[in-house]
């Protein structure tokens, strides 16, 4: 019968161990965490790419199950053919802030989810070459402005003092609205003069659904 | 004796409540939204082959209400309504021509849900859907439209509680059997739909209330 009550205290003491584990992140912590992509490819003579984008995130837990979380992307792309018809250059960057809320499952590892807001800026100007004349080009420049509202999660592995795992699996498309402008001009034209255009485009998009991904991020920890 | 039993007693609690699903419970009924919205307003202007503006817009919405009460062995039966709007316009400034394209829908339906609890706050569960649709249109255009539309889903889902009665819904259809038929004059379009999809990569939200 003693024997009996230890084995339940052991056995009731292994289930509270499980739900009192220790935190894996401690408020005041911060982290860094990034991404860095350069892509160079040529066409023969004919045609250049080149892409570029670098990535940087940053957050400081305000309690040992909340983060606060700030990133910014900014990406270069050009694209240029050596007769100079075809010519693409864009460039984008964006800034993003949100929260991020974490629960341990068992030893290391853990699971978060979180939301974040952005503002995103895109500019692109491109001469493409105009089907209707020989020698004729379309030029234009366009703009967009974005705000976006969305959210995700997935697994959080803390490897030691200094490095973490995430393994992003679940994003979150909230809300975004965004407006864009843009003009060019058409160098020949049947008529023989050039002629200019432009484009105005407001959109906007309540639309929550969740969709699954797997990505896997790294970060280091700051005291 | 009752002193050394006290705590596990307690434990013993705890980890029950850990697992409670009194959302589910016979009597226990539940109301759920979901809504979305999207759309754009462009302007174009051309210099050729003389000035003109032409502006268009394209608006979508829909609104869906689904109500339900639970039996036993955590089965949910209710019914839902639903309203779609699709709107486009239209509209140059070098002529009168001038395009405004309404189609409102409402919706009624039937469904049956089997939800089977994880823990405290997380369940998921399948759902039958049954729904009839009607769609009329209202613009510049001369001719009268009808849209009459059945549909019949086998969806999955789960249902997350973020407070003690506050809950989403993440969903996706796995069957989906249609039938739809538009009457423009004298012109008939039948359109008979059957669509299994057994790769989910969305869902979509709803939001919801128990009581």
């Amino acid at each position: 019968m003693k024997s009996n009550m230890k084995l339940l205290y052991i056995f009731a003491i292994i289930l509270l161990a499980n739900t009192y584990v220790k935190a894996q992140f401690n408020a005041g912590e911060s982290y860094l965490g990034g991404s860095l992509m350069m892509n160079q490819s040529k066409f023969g003579e004919s045609l250049d790419n080149h892409n570029s984008s670098i990535g940087l995130g940053y957050g400081k837990f305000i309690s040992k199950n909340t983060a606060k979380t700030l990133s910014i992307y900014v990406g270069y792309g050009n694209q240029s053919s050596s007769s100079g018809f075809l010519d693409d250059k864009s460039f984008g960057i964006s800034l993003n802030k949100g929260r991020q809320y974490y629960k341990t499952i068992f030893g290391k590892l853990g699971i978060y989810g979180g939301f974040s807001g952005g503002i995103n800026y895109n500019n692109q100007d491109t001469k493409t070459p105009y089907n209707q004349e020989p020698m004729g080009y379309v030029e234009r420049t366009a703009n967009q402005i974005a705000l976006s509202f969305d959210g995700g999660g997935g697994l959080v592995y803390r490897l030691n003092n200094k490095w973490a795992f995430t393994g992003n699996l679940i994003n979150l498309d909230i809300a975004d609205v965004s407006y864009s402008w843009a003009d060019g001009k058409r160098n020949l034209t049947q008529s023989g003069v050039p002629s200019s255009f432009s484009e105005k485009r407001f959109e906007y998009n309540f639309k929550p659904t969740i969709s699954f991904s797997f990505g896997i991020g790294i970060r280091y920890i700051l005291k | 004796m009752l002193s050394k039993k006290l705590p596990l007693l307690v434990m013993m609690f705890v980890m029950i409540s850990f697992l409670s699903k009194a959302q589910y419970e016979k009597g226990s009924k539940f109301w759920q939204v979901e809504g979305t919205f999207s759309g754009n307003f462009t302007s174009n202007t051309n210099s050729t082959p003389f000035p003109n503006t032409t502006d268009a817009s394209t608006n979508n919405s829909s609104l869906t209400f689904k109500r339900a009460v639970f039996g036993e062995n955590n089965l949910a039966k209710g019914w839902l309504l639903g309203y779609k709007l699709e709107a486009n316009t239209s509209s140059t400034d070098y002529s009168l021509d001038k395009s405004n394209n309404y189609i409102h829908t409402i919706q009624a339906g039937y469904f049956v849900d089997k939800f089977k609890p994880l823990s405290k706050s997380l369940a998921i569960y399948g759902e039958l859907l049954a729904k009839a649709g009607y769609g009329i249109y209202s613009g510049t255009s001369n001719s009268s439209i009808n849209q009459y539309s059945l549909d019949a889903n086998l969806n999955v889902g789960f249902r997350y509680y973020l407070k003690k009665n506050l809950f989403i819904n993440g969903q996706t259809s796995l069957v989906n059997l249609s039938f739809y038929q538009q009457r423009t004059g004298n012109y008939k379009y039948t359109n008979v739909n059957l669509n299994s999809i057994m790769n989910v990569s969305s869902l979509s939200i709803s939001i919801g209330k128990s009581f």
